[in-house]
């Protein structure tokens, strides 16, 4: 017999240890007539020495304290990691496509100084908007702890939703969030919903924020609320709090 | 639970950093990848059994993530992946590895393979999971994993001898 007899992936595997003990009897015989094959096995063993030897390194570094942090951190205050890879630029079409998004999917009105207006932006027709989210915004706020980014889809667009905390004052659950299309970065709409028959039900006018709420350094989930207060909250939840408050159904 | 969880994440960091690594080429890439792999772990931590492995739990995470982040780098037009990672000399690819010629040049010619072959190389070969776990952690059936990873091996020792060759060295 060949090497053309023989498989890599089985010549591999006799290699690593992978074979069972017949066919590995089989290959052994074989290779004791066929130097050929045994220089094939030789390879993939040394193939898998150099490999461990090139990154075993690696794990003797100290980790950066940052990653240990991250972990320690992780459920009690919500951290928002840097986005890699999309950064800088866009803002104005950032603001068109996300406005443009509010005004679609919440079914309300809103104006910047600069863009083109859209329909009645009166605060009458504003409040009017508010009412139940849609389904998968719906569903994001359910089961998203404060500080972690949601991908879902809205009027046919990608869509990066951020809660950013958790409020259960005077008897109502509340939730703030964020709201992006990552296309583009830079502005974003906040908005508070609340809980109402076992749905979140939107509150305030959500607002855009002209700077960046994603991906574009650290945020605590306290750190966020600037419109909350408006409605009467003031003391968000603990990362733990939160997410017993989602484990009971946000009851 | 919660405190197991977290002790035995973070036993793991240094794993996860060099398997980040060999995906990313870069330890800044690996440490991001790292951190947002361990956030979205903590949200399906119940998907997660104490007792069971969570190296390949965590390699699967991380191998969705990387996934995601290449596929969002190229809806935007941005070339961060496997191409752009070939022709970017970084210094901190070699970081912390010995200083033979040899396993410099292992580094090296990883950043030059495929995706789908130093997936395969970083999870079987560096970090020691049998096939079938590997091909767990991708979603294929074992014998792609097997293929590709010979495949793999093979290219990778042809590239490394034919560079030992223009170098006056032979590796063995």
């Amino acid at each position: 017999m060949s090497t053309h007899d023989w498989s890599d992936e089985v010549l591999m595997a006799y290699a690593d240890g992978a074979l069972h003990a017949p066919d590995a009897a089989r290959v052994r015989e074989a290779t004791a007539a066929d130097p050929e094959i045994a220089a094939r096995i030789d390879m993939f063993r040394a193939s898998g020495r150099l490999l461990r030897e090139a990154f075993g390194p690696v794990l003797r570094q100290p980790v950066p304290q940052r990653l240990c942090d991250a972990v320690q951190a992780l459920g009690s205050e919500a951290v928002v990691r840097p986005e890699r890879g999309v950064r800088a630029g866009r803002r104005r079409r950032a603001a068109m496509v996300v406005l443009a998004i509010a005004a679609t999917v919440l079914g309300v009105m809103i104006t910047l100084p600069g863009l083109e207006r859209r329909g009645r932006d009166t605060p009458a027709s504003l409040l009017a908007a508010t009412g139940p989210l849609p389904a998968s915004l719906n569903d994001t706020l359910d089961r998203l702890p404060s500080g972690e980014v949601g991908h879902l889809t809205l009027a046919a667009r990608e869509v990066e939703v951020l809660p950013l905390a958790s409020y259960d004052e005077a008897g109502v659950v509340c939730r703030e969030f964020d709201l992006k299309v990552p296309a583009a970065s830079g502005e974003s709409l906040r908005g508070v919903a609340c809980r109402d028959a076992n749905r979140w039900v939107l509150r305030s006018t959500p607002e855009s924020m002209p700077k960046p709420a994603l991906g574009d350094g650290y945020e605590t989930a306290a750190g966020g609320g600037e419109l909350a207060p408006r409605l009467g909250l003031h003391r968000p939840l603990s990362g733990e709090e939160e997410r017993r408050l989602m484990a009971r159904g946000w009851r | 639970m919660t405190m197991d969880f977290k002790t035995e994440l973070t036993a793991l960091l240094p794993r996860l950093r060099r398997f980040a690594l060999v995906r990313t080429g870069s330890l800044d890439a690996a440490d991001d990848l790292v951190q947002a792999a361990c956030e979205r772990a903590w949200v399906a931590r119940d998907t997660w059994k104490p007792g069971t492995r969570m190296d390949s739990w965590m390699f699967t995470i991380m191998q969705n993530l990387h996934i995601d982040e290449i596929r969002t780098a190229a809806t935007h037009g941005i070339r961060e992946s496997a191409e752009t990672l070939e022709v970017v000399p970084d210094q901190r690819w070699s970081q912390g590895m010995e200083a033979g010629l040899a396993l410099e040049q292992v580094a090296r010619i990883m950043k030059q393979l495929p995706e789908s072959m130093r997936v395969v190389l970083a999870l079987v070969p560096i970090e020691g999971l049998t096939y079938q776990e590997a091909a767990d952690v991708l979603g294929v059936p074992v014998g792609t994993v097997m293929s590709r990873l010979a495949r793999a091996r093979s290219e990778l020792m042809r590239r490394l001898q034919a560079g030992a060759g223009e170098a006056g060295w032979v590796a063995t």
